[in-house]
């Protein structure tokens, strides 16, 4: 488009549109390359920007083109309404990458929700709900079962992608949503879990470079899930508990998890064929000992820890060369994920399949499962070839970080 | 700038036409003659797009389809104010054209709108737009069919 022809835009929906994105006026005055008075002037109506500047705005704030020819901006719940409270996140003021984050989640769910109904099939229902009062241990053991994941299973799983794929396979077929999303930083959160039900659906931070990490917060997350289905939590915004009871359930989800993905009856047989004193674990032990289980060296080391075979303080020794080891370590080399990889490692399986389900129903056309899918049309063909084979995501570069 | 006063053309809705429906209904010995019609259609000046089907093809497009849009630039048209303010009363109109909470914009609504302002075919309907044919009834005007 070479003229610039003026967009009649309402600017009160240039501000919700900013506002809503996380960003600065300042920080998006910079990205398209005007004044920040200039982009002042437009959300106070006295300028107009060119179709091609709010072109520029919709891709970045990720909102459709039209949004901004709104008589009044559109009525959405807060983001903080979906999703369950986070440590690192306060809600409100969310950075721009975890809200866009969301955004994708949250449309994928209800992507998810529409067309299954469309192709009529009945939308999986999560039923596992877990109380506090139960104790991490039962609420553990609980979840394991519900995935069905045996531990002869597991414990012949190749390696910690293959078990990653497993895991993440056994919650999806629970009736939970599983995505991966890129760009937020890991001292935000590492994991998500959006609180709506029938198909709650969890989100986990590909920043997590381990597979085993991955596993963990997965677990981690569906036990929010779980708590929340038995009415135990809520979503960020009404969660009411002081920041101490958080932290309590916080380490309730986490023993949980361990429990779930280390049980106690078979961390105890392995450990009956190892000769280890109480705090006698150095990292070569632990490292041996995870990888049978296809968890990371930490995630064992807090389950030793929680079982009672290290003590407090051999945990903290224990930590403290591991993270000399770790540092010790070259960088981790990333290698180069394909389009379709990044979209399975993104999307899911499932709701991958979905979409190609109802594309080749004719529910769906092709710009929008491709849209769905984040990836270009021809690409599908070669998306639905690795969805069969299941090779995708064996690499370590599913993610597209 | 304004789009009105041109003559009655056929408005292409999209590359879903080309590789979409095309794609999937014509036997393949059908899709060269189909795109040499367009082409001529679009040399002739009878056919045209809005520029934000560009945007569309240039996003979730194939290469060749990209490529065949770069060497028919003609066939965009810019969204001139008429064609902005059209497409915005639609999408009022018909909610379901807007999600307000959707990361990409669909083109439709800004499609009808141009086919609205020149009075003519709308060629072909996605699923969405023969929706809003069938409420609407009176959008397609010119050749007499009603997609």
């Amino acid at each position: 488009m070479s003229v610039a022809i003026p967009a009649e835009v309402n600017p009160t929906l240039l501000v919700w549109a900013r506002e809503q994105s996380g960003y600065p006026a300042e920080i998006v005055a910079k990205r398209l390359g005007v004044k920040l008075d200039r982009l002042e002037a437009w959300e106070r109506g006295e300028r107009k920007p060119t179709v091609r500047q709010t072109q520029e705005l919709a891709k970045y704030y990720h909102r459709p083109f039209g949004v901004f020819f709104l008589p009044q901006p559109p009525s959405i719940p807060p983001l903080a309404a979906e999703y369950r409270r986070l440590p690192g996140v306060r809600p409100g003021v969310e950075s721009p990458e975890f809200r866009l984050a969301m955004r994708v989640m949250l449309q994928r769910r209800e992507l998810a929700i529409q067309l299954n109904d469309e192709l009529g099939f009945a939308v999986p229902e999560f039923r596992t709900a877990a109380r506090l009062s139960e104790g991490p241990t039962t609420v553990g053991q609980r979840l394991r079962e519900a995935l069905g994941v045996a531990i002869e299973q597991q414990l012949a799983w190749r390696d910690e992608w293959q078990a990653w794929r497993e895991w993440r396979s056994a919650v999806e077929q629970s009736g939970v949503l599983v995505f991966q999303f890129p760009k937020v930083p890991l001292e935000q959160t590492r994991g998500v879990s959006v609180l709506d039900f029938p198909l709650p659906a969890v989100g986990i931070n590909s920043k997590e470079g381990a597979p085993g990490a991955r596993i963990y917060s997965l677990l981690h997350e569906l036990v929010h899930v779980a708590l929340a289905l038995g009415k135990e939590e809520t979503v960020a915004l009404r969660e009411l508990r002081s920041d101490t009871q958080w932290m309590d359930v916080e380490r309730f989800a986490e023993e949980a998890a361990s429990e779930a993905i280390i049980p106690q009856s078979a961390l105890e047989q392995q450990l009956r064929g190892i000769t280890v004193v109480r705090d006698g674990w150095d990292v070569a032990r632990v490292r041996a000992l995870a990888a049978r289980f296809r968890v990371t060296p930490l995630a064992m080391a807090t389950r030793l820890r929680s079982a009672g075979a290290m003590s407090w303080d051999g945990y903290r020794q224990w930590r403290a060369d591991w993270s000399d080891f770790v540092a010790s370590l070259k960088p981790r080399r990333g290698g180069i994920a394909s389009p379709v990889d990044k979209t399975l490692g993104r999307a899911g399986r499932s709701f991958v399949q979905l979409v190609l389900e109802a594309l080749d129903a004719n529910r769906i056309t092709a710009v929008e499962a491709s849209r769905y899918l984040d990836l270009r049309f021809d690409h599908i063909e070669k998306l639905r070839s690795e969805l069969t084979t299941g090779a995708a995501g064996s690499t370590g570069v599913d993610d597209g970080d | 700038m304004t789009a009105t006063e041109q003559r009655p053309v056929n408005v292409l809705a999209g590359h879903k036409h080309v590789h979409g429906l095309a794609g999937k209904v014509l036997p393949p010995r059908c899709l060269s003659s189909l795109e040499l019609k367009i082409g001529q259609l679009i040399d002739a000046g009878d056919c045209a797009a809005v520029a934000l089907v560009k945007e569309e093809i240039d996003s979730v497009g194939t290469p060749d389809l990209q490529t065949w849009a770069k060497g028919h630039a003609g066939l965009f048209v810019p969204l001139a104010t008429d064609i902005q303010l059209a497409g915005a009363s639609i999408e009022a109109r018909y909610p379901d054209l807007l999600d307000p909470k959707s990361p990409y914009q669909s083109a439709d609504a800004y499609v009808i709108a141009l086919a609205q302002i020149r009075n003519t075919n709308l060629v072909p309907p996605s699923r969405v737009l023969l929706d809003v044919c069938d409420r609407g009834g009176s959008i397609v005007t010119s050749g007499g069919s009603k997609l």
